[in-house]
C-alpha cells in the first residue's frame, strides 16, 4: 500500500514547460504535451494520519488521510464522526484516485481552435482571470446584468452558492441547476415553509433523528429515498443500526433497493404517482380518524376557516370580529366564528370539520378542504393508480400510525422530479402533521436544520434579510421563469426551460455569457439534446471543473481547474460535532472554485465595477457573508472566524484555531438530541408566549394558503410585490398523470425512471478506475415479462427511445422492478471524450437523452420530468463504439503521482 | 471451466507414451514380440518427454518447481514422479535391450515400466478427484483417464506394428490388445459419464458435441480394432483409423472434464 | 506450537446494505489489478413472486475453510496455513501458477494475478492485523456488518456475532468437505439463504 502510486506507473510524466498547445485528453496520461515537474518532497518515509471531511457526495463523513511525503496513500473512516462512525464508502474511498486522476485539469487553458474542436493553449491564471473579466466588464456595459448566466451542480467539490454570490454582487443575471426544482428545492422550500421547522432529506444534511443512540424513531419511512444510496456511510448505516435496534421501515420505491429489501412493507409504485398515493394515505388518516386530535387542533391551521373567493385563511378582521393577527374558527360553544388568538384559546371549542354560513356565504374549515379534496383517494383507487397491492398499502399507512408521533417521512428527489414536485412535498408534510410528527421525539421534522441547505459556507450576500448588495429588484423580477415559478427564488434560481428558450429565441432577452462549475451538464439536464443546440449560441463560455467533460471539449472558451476535496478546506456540522476538510494537498494549478469567483470580483473591482467593489470590501460584506477573498488563507480564516461565531460562541476564531480543535463538539450530544424537542412549545422571554413554527400563522400550516400567496406575490405570507403567475398556486395537494402515461401511450409503453447507486454521486466518478469497474455500463432494469415481452435476455444491449432521442443501456432482467416499469440510471462516458465524435460522451449512454425538459412543468418550481415519462426498447447490436466496457480498459485512469505544488494559490492572488 | 489445452495434451499425450510402453511391453511379456522394441521405446520416451514438457508450458513460473519437493504429497509431485520414473525405466529398457543385457533384466524393466506407465496415466486423473468440481469428484474421472490413454497407446503400437513390417513380433496380439484396451477405454468413459451424469445433463447444450465426439472416436477406434483383426494382414487403414479416433477420443474425454468442472460457486470467475 | 485459531470475517447480511465499500476498500488497501479481486459482493435475488421478493447481498472472499483444500492440492506449500495465526495464505513467491488451488476451492474465490502470474486471495490483511487493527473491509463496512476475529475464541467479536444470531440466521457457503469457517448471518425475516443456489 505505501507506494501505492508508484505501483503501476512511472513516476511523473517528465516534460519542460512551454506554454504549449495540446488536446484535452480525457483517457490518456495527460492532457498537456508537457507537464511541469514540482520538487519531489523529501522523502522521509514517514505516515502521517491527518483527519478530514469527504466529499465524494453531500455526507461529508469524516476521513483520515494517511499522507507520506506529501502524497495521499489512504484514506479511512473517521471513528470521531459521530454519523458514519469509521465507515467509508465506495466513493469516499475512490477520493485517491480522483484526486491523482491522470486526466485532471491541471492549468488555465484558453481554446484556440474552433469550439469543439478541443484544442487548447496553456494560459497563466492571471491571463485567465483578465480574459473573463475583459468579456464580463465589456458586456456589462453594453448589455447590463442580463446578459450573464451563471451555473453549478451538487457533484463534484462544490462551493454551491459561489455562482449565487458572483451573480448577486454581479447585479442580475441568471443562475439555474439541473438539480434545483428537479432536485431538493421543492422539498427544501416546501416543507418548511408549512411545518415551519425543516425539510426530510438526510441526504442533504437536515435529517439527524435517527443517529440518535436511543433510536427515538419507530417507524420511519423512506419515500422515494434509497439511504443506502444515498448517505451510504451515515443514514446508510444508521438505518441498519435502527432496524436491528426494531424501527418498522416502509420503503416507497419503484425499485428494490437495500433498504426495500429490508422494509418492513415496501411499495413498489409506478414511478411519478407518489402524489396519488400520498393523498391516498391522508384520506384513510382523516377518514378513520387516526390523526393526532390534539397536535391538529392546537398546532396546525386545519380548523381555520377559509375564504372561499381567495382560498386564504381568513382573519378575525377580515369578518369584522377582531385583530388581523388573529386567525378565524367555529367556536362549537357559541356556534360562531370566533379569533383565535396565538397560541390558543381554551375557551374556545374550534370544530375541526365542518361547513358553515359567515356573512352569508359558505365557509369551510381548511381540515374539510383537505378531506374534500383527498376524498375521491380511497386505498383502492390509489392501488390502481400506483400499481401497487391495497391490503400493502394499508399496512404501510398502520405501521406509521401506530409509531406515530414517534415517526416520521423522508421524502426523497423521486418526486422532485416531475410534475407533482410541490404537490409531494405538500402531501407529505401534512401527513406528518395530522399524525403530530413534528419536533416529537423520534420524529424525522426536527429543528436541528443548518440555515442553509447542507450548511454551506459561502453565501450569497442578502440570503438572510437586506443587505447593500442584495440583488435589484427588478433584476430579480427579471429572471428567466421566475414569476412564472415563484418556487425558484427559494435558490434564487432561473427556469431552466426558459433559459434555454431565450437563449434560443431573445425571448425575452437573451444572455450571452456562460460561466459554468460542474461535471457534465448534458449528463444531467432533462433533454440534453436540445439544450445542447440552444446553448452553443453563447457567445463566452467558461468551465471550471476537475476533469475534462463533454462541457470542456464541446462549450468552453476556457477551462478552469478546480479543486478535489482533498485539496480543499471546509467545515461541516456532523450532529453535535463540526468537523474540518483540510486540504491535504494541491496539485499543478487548481484551486477550489471560491477562488476563481473571488478574482473574478477583485478583477472586476479593478475594471470599475461598483458592486464588486462594495463585495470586496470588508465593512460593506460584513462577517456573516465575508469580503471576497484575496487568497486560500483568507478564505479559510473567514471559515474558521464563522464557525467560531456560529457554532462556538466565538468571536475571534480565525482558521488557525479552528483547525486547532476541529473535530469538536459544539454542544453535548445530549442537548443536540433533546433540544430541539417541542421547541415550539417553549416559551419566548420576550413575549411570553410559546415560539411556534417558523411560518405566518406560527403553526404548522398543513393547509398551504402561503403557496396561493407565493404565486400571487412571491412571498409566503402575501407581502411580495412581483407580479403573480398565469395560475394560482393551490392550497392543497392534487395529483395529475404524468404528462406522458403508460395508460394512454401505446408507441411508448414503459415508463422509466431513475435513481442513484451506491457507487456513483451525480455525474462524478466515471472516470475513476475502481468505481468505473463497479458499475462500468448503465444497467437496464426490467421485470422478466417485460423482457419476453421485448424479447431480449440478460445482458442484451439495448436501444432506449424516447420522443426526445435515444441512448443506450445493457438489459439486466430483475424481479428489482415491475412489469413496465424500466429502470435505468445517468451515465456519461468520459472515455468517449477523445473518439472521432466527441459528443458520443454524453450521448451513448445517457437517460437525458430521453428525459423530458418541456411542459407539463410544476406550477410552483417549473419541474421538468426526469423520472416517470414513456420509452421503448429495442434489442441493440452490441455497446456504443468506443465506450468503455471492461475492466482493464480503465487503466488508463488510474492514479498519477503527483507532487504538491500549492495549486494556484500559489502562483496567483488578488 | 474452460479447456486447459496444455494439461489436456500433458496427460494425453504423456499417458498415450506410457500406454504405447506398456502394450509394447505387455506383447514382449507375453513372448509374442521377440524383437528390441526400439520403436516402441524411443517413440515412447519422446511422448513422454513431449507431454512433460508440455504440462510446465501451464506453469507461469517453472522455475519455482524445486518447491515442490517441500510437498510430495500433491498431485503434481506425484504426477512429475511418476511420468519421471517411467521414461527412466523405458529408458534403461531401451539401453538394456539394444545391448542384449540379460533378458531378466529386460523383463524386469519391462514389466516396471507397464505399471509406473499405467500408474501414471491413472495419477493425471486422479489429481483431480476434488470436491469442489463434482464432475472431477469420482474414482471414475483417472479411470477414464487410463482407459483412453490406454486405447490410444495399444493403438499406437498396433499402428507401429503395422507399418513396421517387424518380422518379430504378433500383429495379431498387438490387435488384440488394441481391441482389448478399446473396449476397456469405451467401458471407462461409459462409466465415468454414467457417473456425472446429473453434471453433463445440466449442461447438455455446451458439452454434446464433445460427448459425441467422445464416444464416436472410441467407437470407431474399437470398431477398426475388430476390423483390423478379422483382416489381419494389411491392416494400415484400420489401425490408421483406430489410433486416429482413439487420440481424438483421449483428447475429447479430458476436453470433456473441463467443460464439466464448473465449480461448486464460482464468484471471481476466473478459470 | 501452531495456532489452532480459527480467524475469519462474518458477515452480518441483515446489516449488509450492497454498497460495495468492502470491495474497494480491499482493493485500494491490497493495490489489486482492474478487473481482479479478492473480495466480491454478489448481489442474490431478488427471488420470489412480485411484489413479495427478497434480496441480499454476499460478500465473498476466501472462507479460510478448517478443511482448505487449496493447502493440500498446492504443489509447493505456497498455498499455506500460518503457524502463528491459522491463517490460510499464500506465498507467492513459492507459487508456480499451475492453479490446482483455484480448481480446489469450491467457491472460485481466489484470484489469478495476470500481472506477476501468481494466485493471490483475502489474506485477512494480516499487514493490518499483525499490528492489531482491523482488516479494510471491516474498517470502512458502511452497514457495520462486517467482523473479524477467531471463531473459537468466545470473546472475539465475530463469535459474539455468531452467538448473538438466532440459530436459523447462522449460515455457512454449502460445504464440500472443506468446513467453510466464514459465517454469514441472514434472518429468515428478510429473505430465505439460497446456499449454492444462486
Amino acid at each position: 500500500m505505501t507506494d501505492f502510486q508508484l505501483s503501476r506507473r512511472t513516476f511523473l510524466k517528465v516534460g519542460a514547460f512551454a506554454g504549449a498547445a495540446g488536446v484535452l485528453a480525457s483517457s490518456l496520461g495527460n492532457n498537456l504535451k508537457s507537464v511541469q515537474v514540482a520538487s519531489a518532497a523529501e522523502q522521509t518515509g514517514i505516515v502521517e494520519k491527518i483527519q478530514t471531511m469527504c466529499r465524494a457526495c453531500l455526507n461529508n463523513c469524516g476521513a483520515i488521510a494517511h499522507v507520506q511525503d506529501g502524497r495521499v496513500i489512504k484514506l479511512e473512516g473517521d471513528p470521531a464522526d459521530p454519523q458514519s462512525n469509521g465507515a467509508l464508502c465506495a466513493k469516499g474511498l475512490s477520493g485517491i484516485q480522483a484526486l491523482y486522476n491522470p486526466c485532471r485539469m491541471k492549468y488555465p487553458m484558453k481554446r484556440v481552435g474552433e469550439r469543439g474542436t478541443n484544442e487548447w493553449e496553456r494560459i497563466s491564471w492571471e491571463d485567465a482571470i483578465n480574459t473573463i473579466a475583459d468579456v464580463l466588464w465589456e458586456y456589462y456595459q453594453k448589455e447590463g446584468p442580463k446578459s450573464l448566466m451563471c451555473s453549478t451542480g451538487g457533484g463534484g467539490n462544490p462551493q454551491f452558492f459561489s455562482p449565487h454570490r458572483f451573480l448577486g454582487v454581479w447585479g442580475g443575471g441568471n443562475f439555474f441547476e439541473p438539480g434545483c426544482a428537479q432536485c431538493y428545492l421543492p422539498r427544501n422550500h416546501t416543507m418548511p415553509a408549512m411545518n415551519g421547522t425543516a425539510d426530510t432529506s438526510f441526504a442533504d444534511g437536515t435529517v439527524t433523528e435517527p443517529f440518535m443512540a436511543d433510536h427515538p424513531t419507530k417507524c420511519y419511512v423512506c419515500w422515494g429515498t434509497a439511504p443506502s444510496y444515498s448517505g451510504t456511510g451515515s443514514i446508510g448505516q444508521v438505518m441498519t443500526h435502527a432496524r436491528a435496534a426494531g424501527m418498522k421501515t416502509v420503503v416507497i420505491d419503484p425499485r428494490m433497493t437495500p433498504d426495500a429489501a429490508r422494509a418492513d412493507v415496501w411499495l413498489p409504485l409506478r414511478p411519478a404517482t407518489d402524489v396519488a398515493l400520498a393523498l391516498a394515505w391522508i384520506n384513510y388518516i382523516v377518514t378513520e380518524e387516526l390523526y393526532n386530535k390534539e397536535f391538529v387542533l392546537e398546532w396546525s391551521n386545519l380548523p381555520f376557516l377559509v375564504n372561499e373567493e381567495t382560498s386564504i385563511t381568513y382573519r378575525a378582521d377580515e369578518l369584522g370580529i377582531g385583530e388581523k393577527s388573529d386567525y378565524v374558527v367555529w367556536d362549537a360553544n357559541t356556534n360562531s366564528p370566533q379569533p383565535m388568538p396565538y397560541p390558543f384559546d381554551p375557551s374556545l371549542s374550534p370544530v375541526l370539520d365542518g361547513t358553515f354560513e359567515v356573512d352569508g356565504t359558505t365557509t369551510k374549515t381548511a381540515f374539510r378542504k383537505l378531506k374534500e379534496a383527498v376524498a375521491e383517494w380511497s386505498i383502492e383507487k390509489a392501488a390502481e393508480t400506483c400499481w401497487v397491492e391495497a391490503d400493502k398499502i394499508e399496512e404501510a399507512i398502520k405501521l406509521y400510525v401506530e409509531a406515530s408521533p414517534n415517526a416520521g417521512i423522508s421524502l426523497g428527489v423521486a418526486t422532485d422530479q416531475n410534475r407533482g414536485a410541490a404537490q409531494a412535498p405538500q402531501a407529505i408534510t401534512i401527513l406528518d402533521i395530522l399524525m403530530g410528527n413534528i419536533q416529537s421525539p423520534g420524529a424525522i421534522v426536527q429543528d436541528r436544520a443548518p440555515a442553509v441547505p447542507c450548511n454551506y459556507q459561502v453565501l450569497p450576500f442578502g440570503l438572510f434579510g437586506p443587505h447593500p448588495l442584495s440583488v435589484p429588484e427588478e433584476e430579480v423580477a427579471a429572471r428567466l421563469g421566475y414569476i412564472e415559478h415563484k418556487g425558484l427564488g427559494h435558490w434564487l434560481a432561473s427556469h431552466i426551460p426558459t433559459v434555454v428558450e431565450a437563449v434560443k429565441t431573445g425571448v425575452p432577452y437573451r444572455p450571452k455569457l456562460w460561466i459554468e462549475r460542474s461535471g457534465n451538464k448534458l449528463a444531467m439536464v432533462g433533454d440534453a439534446s436540445g439544450f445542447a443546440e440552444a446553448m452553443k449560441g453563447l457567445d463566452f463560455i467558461v468551465h471550471m471543473y476537475m476533469y475534462p467533460t463533454s462541457m470542456s471539449v464541446e462549450f468552453a472558451d476556457i477551462i478552469l481547474p478546480t479543486a478535489e476535496w482533498l485539496e480543499t478546506s471546509y467545515a461541516q456540522d456532523r450532529c453535535n460535532v463540526y468537523g474540518i476538510r483540510r486540504s491535504i494537498t494541491q496539485l499543478y494549478e487548481a484551486v477550489d472554485e471560491c477562488m476563481i469567483w473571488s478574482w473574478l470580483a477583485f478583477a472586476m473591482a479593478e475594471r470599475g465595477h461598483e458592486r464588486f467593489a462594495m463585495s470586496i470590501d470588508p465593512e460593506i460584506a460584513g462577517k456573516r457573508y465575508g469580503a471576497y477573498w484575496r487568497n486560500y488563507d483568507e478564505y479559510k480564516d473567514f471559515v474558521g472566524y464563522t464557525i467560531g461565531h456560529e457554532y462556538y460562541g466565538k468571536d475571534d476564531w480565525d482558521w488557525t484555531t479552528f483547525d486547532a480543535q476541529a473535530p469538536s463538539e459544539f454542544m453535548s450530544m445530549e442537548q443536540y438530541q433533546n433540544d430541539p424537542y417541542y421547541r415550539y412549545q417553549k416559551i419566548d422571554d420576550e413575549t411570553g408566549l410559546p415560539i411556534g413554527f417558523k411560518t405566518t400563522s406560527r403553526r404548522t400550516e398543513a393547509y398551504f394558503d402561503g403557496n396561493v400567496l407565493l404565486g400571487r406575490t412571491g412571498a409566503l405570507d402575501g407581502s411580495g410585490q412581483l407580479p403573480p403567475a398565469s395560475v394560482d398556486y393551490k392550497p392543497l395537494p392534487y395529483y395529475e398523470e404524468p404528462g406522458e402515461s403508460p395508460l394512454t401511450d401505446t408507441e411508448y409503453p414503459y415508463v422509466l425512471t431513475q435513481g442513484r447507486l451506491a457507487m456513483y454521486h451525480h455525474g462524478t466518478l466515471r472516470n475513476v478506475p475502481y468505481t468505473r469497474e463497479l458499475c462500468p455500463y448503465p444497467e437496464t432494469w426490467m421485470h422478466p415479462d417485460t423482457a419476453r415481452e421485448i424479447g431480449v435476455e440478460d445482458g442484451d444491449w439495448l436501444w432506449l427511445e424516447s420522443r426526445r432521442g435515444k441512448t443506450q443501456g445493457r438489459t439486466r432482467v430483475t424481479l428489482s422492478v415491475q412489469p413496465k416499469v424500466i429502470y435505468q440510471e445517468r451515465f456519461w462516458n468520459p472515455e468517449l471524450l477523445d473518439s472521432d465524435d466527441p459528443s458520443q460522451s454524453w450521448k451513448a449512454f445517457n437517460v437525458n437523452m430521453l428525459t423530458k425538459c418541456d411542459p407539463p412543468f410544476n406550477p410552483e418550481y417549473g419541474t421538468y420530468t426526469l423520472r416517470g415519462f414513456q420509452i421503448k426498447i429495442t434489442k441493440a447490436d452490441g455497446p456504443p463504439p468506443g465506450a468503455w466496457i471492461k475492466a482493464e480498459e480503465f487503466t488508463p485512469w488510474l492514479p498519477d503521482a503527483s507532487e504538491n505544488t500549492g495549486g494556484g494559490d500559489a502562483i496567483y492572488g488578488a | 471451466m474452460e479447456i486447459q489445452w496444455s494439461l489436456v495434451f500433458f496427460s494425453a499425450i504423456g499417458g498415450v507414451g506410457a500406454c504405447l510402453f506398456a502394450s509394447a511391453a505387455l506383447e514382449f511379456l507375453l513372448g509374442r514380440d521377440t524383437g528390441k522394441q526400439l520403436f516402441e521405446s524411443v517413440i515412447s520416451l519422446v511422448l513422454l518427454a513431449v507431454g512433460g514438457i508440455l504440462s510446465v508450458t501451464h506453469l507461469s513460473h517453472p522455475s519455482r518447481i524445486l518447491e515442490a519437493l517441500n510437498h510430495p504429497t500433491s498431485g503434481i509431485f506425484i504426477e512429475a514422479l511418476l511420468i519421471g520414473l517411467t521414461g527412466l525405466c523405458v529408458l534403461i529398457y531401451l539401453i538394456v535391450s539394444l545391448r542384449d543385457v540379460s533378458p531378466t533384466i529386460r523383463k524386469v524393466f519391462a514389466g516396471a515400466g507397464l505399471v509406473l506407465g499405467l500408474a501414471f496415466a491413472f495419477a493425471c486423473g486422479f489429481s483431480y478427484i476434488i470436491p469442489a468440481r463434482a464432475a472431477w469428484d469420482t474414482l471414475a474421472l483417472p479411470l477414464a483417464y487410463l482407459g483412453t490413454v490406454l486405447g490410444a497407446g495399444a493403438a499406437l503400437n498396433l499402428f507401429i506394428k503395422a507399418f513396421a513390417k517387424n518380422e518379430s513380433s504378433d500383429t495379431q496380439m498387438a490387435t488384440r490388445i488394441a481391441l482389448v484396451a478399446g473396449v476397456f477405454s469405451l467401458l471407462t468413459v461409459l462409466i465415468y459419464c454414467l457417473n456425472v451424469s446429473s453434471v453433463l445433463f445440466s449442461v447438455t447444450d455446451a458439452v454434446l458435441p464433445w460427448v459425441i465426439v467422445l464416444f464416436g472416436s472410441l467407437l470407431i477406434a474399437t470398431i477398426c480394432c475388430i476390423a483390423a483383426l478379422r483382416k489381419g494382414k494389411d491392416n494400415h487403414l484400420f489401425a490408421s483409423v483406430a489410433l486416429l479416433g482413439a487420440l481424438v477420443g483421449a483428447v475429447a474425454l479430458r476436453s470433456l472434464m473441463w467443460l464439466l468442472g464448473s465449480g461448486l460457486l464460482d464468484f471471481f470467475q476466473v478459470i | 506450537m501452531p495456532s489452532m485459531a480459527h480467524n475469519a470475517i462474518v458477515v452480518d447480511l441483515d446489516r449488509c446494505i450492497g454498497c460495495y465499500s468492502c470491495e474497494v476498500a480491499c482493493k485500494m488497501e491490497n493495490d489489486i489489478t482492474l478487473g481482479e479481486m479478492w473480495n466480491k459482493v454478489v448481489q442474490v435475488g431478488p427471488f420470489g413472486d412480485f411484489p413479495d421478493v427478497s434480496t441480499y447481498w454476499l460478500p465473498t472472499m476466501c472462507q479460510q475453510c478448517a478443511g482448505s483444500p487449496c493447502v493440500s492440492v498446492c504443489p509447493t506449500g505456497a498455498s499455506f496455513r500460518d503457524e502463528e495465526t491459522n491463517i490460510v495464505q499464500i506465498d507467492k513467491s513459492k507459487c508456480i501458477g499451475c492453479r490446482y488451488c483455484l480448481m480446489a476451492c469450491p467457491y472460485g474465490v481466489r484470484n489469478w494475478n495476470k500481472t506477476e502470474k501468481v494466485v493471490e486471495k483475502c489474506t485477512l490483511c494480516n499487514h493490518l492485523t499483525a499490528v492489531g487493527e482491523l482488516p479494510a473491509c471491516v474498517k470502512v463496512c458502511c452497514g457495520k456488518a462486517r467482523y473479524y476475529g477467531d471463531l473459537d475464541d468466545p470473546t472475539s467479536e465475530a463469535s459474539q456475532a455468531v452467538a448473538a444470531a438466532a440459530s436459523d440466521a447462522v449460515h455457512h457457503l454449502p460445504d464440500v468437505g472443506n468446513e467453510p469457517k466464514t459465517a454469514y448471518l441472514l434472518s429468515p425475516k428478510y429473505a430465505e439463504w439460497k446456499g449454492g443456489e444462486l
